[in-house]
């Protein structure tokens, strides 16, 4: 278990907001939101529906483009990558679990699984391959041809979990990967995903509204109003 | 401790009677059990004796009823004091945070802050009883959930109270038409 | 009022989907109203055609005078001139009244000896440069004008000669006798035109009966939603039925008035075109008022009568929409079907020497039979095979694209199974259609019939063969060489070689290919009223001008329909990008690149086109060979208009995903990523 934390280029966090702020229309997301994230860190970003913190989450993974502030991955803004490059960089460093409705539903899960793997090029006989070992590994291999409508919540949940994983990101960005399963589903899904997170010294992002949940991170922030909230520095 | 710093709590915003404190506090706290006039009175001799509360005046008639109880700048002190540390996390001893986050939000402080402070000391427990989960056998983990779950319920309950009080304060989503 | 009441709530139910159920009423009024509009078009078409055949019929004589029967009192005898010029037809009426004559209609008295009245059409021929060397067949001089009500057609080229028995060889055997006109119509569409057009009517009808299908198809998952909302809110299932059928009402209405609108636009804008207002009159151009009442009303009919049909088979539940039928897949059954057809046009193909032997030919209707069989097999089959090329190249392909593209037209083949079926249809239809129409212009062209010499000469070469015409001495035409544009004039006689024949007396006349110098040689063979000596057989390269507009008129349909598929198939393709924008949002969110999502489109659309035009292409081949096979007649295959065919739908691939690539970018909006 190499759980420690590492900082990791220039003695910097591995990825680093400063200054956010995104507007809806009116409505505020972030407010001048600062916030760094250790390399091999587990933090939970916690909060009220509507806080923000989903916003967050799209803003460090440079799906969302904030009005002002910066993200940094490795020391670089994200604001200067081209499109291009901040494709290839989700693809070959970021891993993204969603609450729902996340794999394509014309695809069975194995092929879910290895996308990222044909994405960035690989062989797609040698990345289904690699998709059913981590399948076994998280124990629906057995719904490997399957496509989602024959699926379980739970099951789906683990094969999108695998589906992060599978390419061995640097960080894997999780927005509520709980939300939509009961209590036991939702433990085992989060207990497969750190400890192959821990295990692999993987960045975790987890966006969640359960402290349960949250309790899993090594950190966890509060986002209040497009904020960190001041009162709530967890030691 | 609980219940002196409920009965001060209730007397911060202005000076009341005994039998009026046990009538508000059996309203705001007493949803399982009531407290009883000798409870009451005991308790505030108690802060008398501590100076955390005065008699600000004694009316005709003579007994304890008569008397009005005041709260002393010590007192708010105390209170202050008692509101801003967080409630140790434990399954029992409920009552205690159910009371503390009553007053905190009743005398106008902000619900976040009371939420927030909670919530840290809540998770630094849940983090351990988390780690102990995931270490242990399936009997640890029946245990450590059985906590968790309650602690989770607490912060549910206060992110809740929270928000109620909010809406109250809030002339503007008071009246959601429903 | 609780039934107005009702009617309103069905109403709403149906418009209030937001933009997609708007779309999904829009687009079935529209393909509604595409189907009314074709439907008044060809039933106004038909209306026009048969006042000009009613005209038409009153020019006809009544009865024939017997052999040495003088023209009786108060009587008109008439003899019918036509001949060529400039490649129009020209019909002339040549008249000579005795006493209180019956007058044909048009003119307001039988004209006189020497007199003609034309129509339109011939006073614009007549004023042309080349008019002149029209003048002389006329025998008269033009004394006034034909009016609209004795025209088939406002540019018919026609006019009425005033004669007298004798004159230049008219005998009163050859006239008849004017008696008021023909009562009975005769239609100038055969049963086999009918059953043409009926079929074309059709292949215009099928595809926009397509197009409103897949409209029904739109945003299904909403709409089952919604409705089963409205069945927790208490509807009964009845109820909830009567809803679907006030929304089918509601959009029938609608399609009709759309029909109506777009007949009116079609209608003005056509009659702009040279060519329609010249063969209509518009007027005329409407349909009869008892049709179009019946299509406007049994279109609507038809629309809710298949809405309450379908809506049989669903049950609404509170928790969502049950269908009582069950997706089976029969294309290997279709394909035994489309095989057995073969089978047995082959075994015609086949057998037809040692038939044609015993003298007793195959019967039509089992060759018909088996073609149909054939085709139906081929309709049933091609979204079977469709999805099973979806689905090889779904689980081979090593592309990305190619793998979304080919599982998604697997998981949903029923919009791309319509399409696939229309387009092969059209694609074996057009093949044979065009292949017929090859075989029919080679024929008609002569130049089979022609010796191989022939074939050789120059474009510029007109032969001019004579028929035993007793009055035409073979050796006059000789004399031809004297008029101006004629650079030799050859006779023929018969060649035994190679069962190529040139009838006795012919004369192959080189000109300079001036269409003048024709006119000018039919003028110099001579005019002899109702006979016309001089036939013309023209060589290769001014061959087949009408059948080339046939053709044209045949790239036309196709390509409209072919159009209207595609607006299907990006209908059902934007609509299936739609109900998957999440995921896609979410694929694009884990590094899918632009290009990807674009390249499966493609893929997606050029699948079921491709099986398509290559069941089609197949179909059209198989068909030319063995028909043509067992009618006898060496046939030519439809390459040419396959590979015209071919890259068309190459073009509808490209455009459909064009068209459907900003829908692509919108899937790749970030609130779509956030939790609901």
């Amino acid at each position: 278990m190499s759980g420690t934390p590492t900082i990791e280029g220039a003695g910097g966090p591995l990825v680093h907001a400063e200054g956010l702020t995104k507007r809806f229309g009116a409505t505020v997301a972030l407010d001048g939101l600062t916030l760094g994230v250790a390399g091999g860190e587990i933090l939970a970003l916690l909060g009220p529906s509507g806080s923000g913190k989903s916003t967050l989450l799209l803003c460090l993974a440079g799906i969302l483009r904030p009005d002002s502030g910066t993200v940094r991955y490795r020391g670089q803004a994200l604001s200067d990558m081209a499109d291009a490059v901040l494709t290839c960089l989700r693809r070959e460093e970021f891993g993204f679990v969603f609450q729902f409705g996340q794999l394509v539903p014309d695809l069975t899960a194995v092929e879910n699984v290895s996308l990222p793997l044909q994405l960035s090029g690989q062989k797609r006989g040698l990345a289904e391959e690699r998709a059913l070992a981590l399948l076994t590994k998280l124990e629906v291999e057995d719904r490997a041809g399957k496509r989602v409508g024959e699926m379980s919540g739970g099951q789906a949940q683990r094969v999108a979990v695998a589906r992060a994983l599978i390419a061995e990101p640097k960080v894997i960005f999780a927005d509520e990967p709980t939300g939509s399963l009961d209590s036991l589903n939702g433990e085992v899904v989060m207990g497969l995903l750190l400890a192959a997170a821990r295990e692999r010294g993987t960045t975790v992002v987890l966006v969640t509204h359960e402290p349960r949940i949250a309790a899993y991170a090594d950190r966890e922030v509060v986002v209040r109003d497009g904020r960190i909230s001041q009162h709530a520095v967890v030691p | 401790m609980s219940l002196g710093h409920a009965l001060l709590g209730l007397l911060e915003d202005r000076p009341r009677h005994g039998y009026e404190l046990k009538h508000l506090y059996d309203e705001r706290f007493g949803v399982s059990q009531s407290v009883k006039f000798g409870q009451v009175y005991t308790t505030l001799a108690r802060l008398l004796r501590d100076g955390l509360v005065d008699i600000s005046a004694v009316e005709s008639g003579g007994g304890p009823d008569r008397k009005l109880y005041m709260i002393t700048p010590e007192g708010v002190a105390d209170l202050e004091h008692w509101l801003i540390d967080p409630q140790p996390p434990s399954t029992f001893g409920r009552s205690v945070l159910f009371a503390k986050v009553v007053i905190a939000l009743m005398s106008g402080r902000p619900a976040d802050e009371v939420l927030d402070l909670q919530r840290a000391a809540h998770l630094v427990r849940m983090r351990e009883l988390t780690e102990r989960k995931l270490a242990g056998d399936a009997i640890d983990a029946l245990a450590c959930d059985f906590e968790l779950f309650h602690l989770e319920a607490d912060l549910r309950w206060i992110e809740l109270a929270g928000a109620r009080v909010e809406r109250l304060r809030s002339p503007r989503t008071r009246d959601v038409p429903e | 009022m609780n039934l107005l009441r009702f009617l309103g709530l069905g109403g709403r139910v149906a418009l209030s989907g937001g933009r997609g159920s708007l779309a999904r009423v829009a687009l079935m009024a529209a393909g509604i109203g595409l189907g009314v509009a074709l439907l008044l078009g060809s039933l106004a078409f038909d209306h026009a055609i048969q006042a000009g055949a009613v005209r038409e019929a009153a020019r006809y004589p009544g009865a024939q005078l017997a052999p040495d029967e003088p023209q009786p009192m108060n009587s008109t005898l008439m003899w019918e001139w036509r001949t060529t010029f400039e490649g129009h037809d020209v019909w002339l009426i040549a008249l000579h009244g005795r006493g209180r004559a019956p007058v044909p209609p048009g003119i307001t008295g039988v004209p006189s000896t020497g007199q003609v009245f034309v129509s339109p059409g011939l006073a614009t021929l007549l004023d042309s440069p080349s008019g002149s060397l029209l003048a002389p067949r006329l025998g008269g001089s033009v004394a006034g004008p034909i009016e609209p009500d004795g025209l088939v057609t406002p540019s018919e080229i026609f006019g009425y000669v005033g004669v007298r028995p004798g004159l230049k060889g008219l005998s009163l055997v050859d006239g008849q006798l004017y008696t008021g006109g023909s009562k009975q119509s005769f239609s100038m569409l055969t049963p086999g035109s009918l059953i043409v057009l009926g079929l074309a009517i059709l292949a215009f009808l099928f595809p926009v009966a397509l197009f409103v299908i897949t409209a029904t198809r739109l945003s299904t998952a909403t709409r089952e939603a919604r409705l089963a909302a409205i069945r927790l809110a208490g509807a009964t299932n009845v109820q909830v039925r009567g809803m679907i059928a006030i929304e089918a009402a509601m959009v029938a209405v609608l399609g009709a008035i759309i029909g109506c609108l777009l007949f009116l636009l079609g209608r003005t804008m056509s009659l702009k075109i040279s060519a329609v207002a010249a063969g209509w009159f518009p007027s005329e151009l409407w349909p009869q008022p008892v049709a179009a009442a019946a299509v406007l009303l049994i279109v609507p009919a038809l629309v809710l009568l298949v809405a309450l049909v379908g809506s049989r088979r669903m049950i609404v539940s509170p928790l969502g929409l049950v269908r009582r039928t069950r997706r089976r897949r029969r294309g290997a059954a279709w394909v035994c079907v489309g095989l057995a057809g073969a089978l047995a046009l082959g075994f015609a193909a086949l057998g037809h020497a040692w038939v044609m032997r015993q003298r007793s030919p195959i019967p039509g209707v089992i060759i018909v039979g088996a073609g149909l069989l054939f085709l139906a097999g081929l309709v049933g089959e091609a979204g079977w095979v469709s999805w099973l090329v979806a689905r090889v190249v779904g689980s081979r392909t090593r592309s990305v694209s190619a793998q979304l593209g080919a599982r998604r037209m697997e998981a949903d083949p029923g919009s791309a199974n319509r399409v696939v079926a229309g387009i092969a249809v059209l694609v074996t239809l057009v093949g044979l259609g065009q292949a017929v129409a090859l075989a029919d212009a080679r024929d008609r062209s002569g130049m089979t019939y022609v010796a191989p010499w022939v074939r050789d000469l120059p474009a510029t070469i007109v032969i001019a063969e004579v028929f035993d015409y007793p009055v035409v001495d073979p050796a006059s035409l000789l004399n031809l060489i004297a008029v101006p544009g004629v650079l030799s004039v050859r006779l023929t006689r018969q060649e035994p070689s190679g069962g190529v024949t040139l009838k006795p007396s012919s004369a192959i006349v080189a000109t300079d290919g001036e269409p003048a110098t024709l006119e000018r040689i039919r003028n110099a063979v001579g005019w002899r009223g109702d006979a016309q000596p001089v036939s013309f057989w023209r060589s290769r390269a001014s061959a087949g001008a009408t059948e080339r507009t046939v053709a044209h008129v045949a790239q036309a349909i196709s390509l409209v329909i072919l159009l209207v598929t595609a607006a299907s198939l990006l209908v059902s393709t934007v609509d299936g990008m739609m109900e998957r924008r999440r995921p896609l949002a979410v694929l694009s969110a884990i590094g899918a690149r632009r290009s990807t999502l674009r390249r499966s489109i493609l893929v997606q659309v050029a699948i079921p086109l491709a099986v398509a035009l290559g069941l089609g292409a197949s179909g059209a081949i198989f068909l030319t060979v063995t028909v043509f096979h067992v009618i006898g007649e060496r046939g030519l295959l439809p390459l040419r208009p396959l590979a015209e065919l071919t890259v068309a739908v190459g073009v509808v691939v490209l455009a459909v995903t064009g068209l459907a690539m900003p829908w692509a970018g919108w899937t790749r909006r970030a609130d779509l990523l956030h939790a609901e």
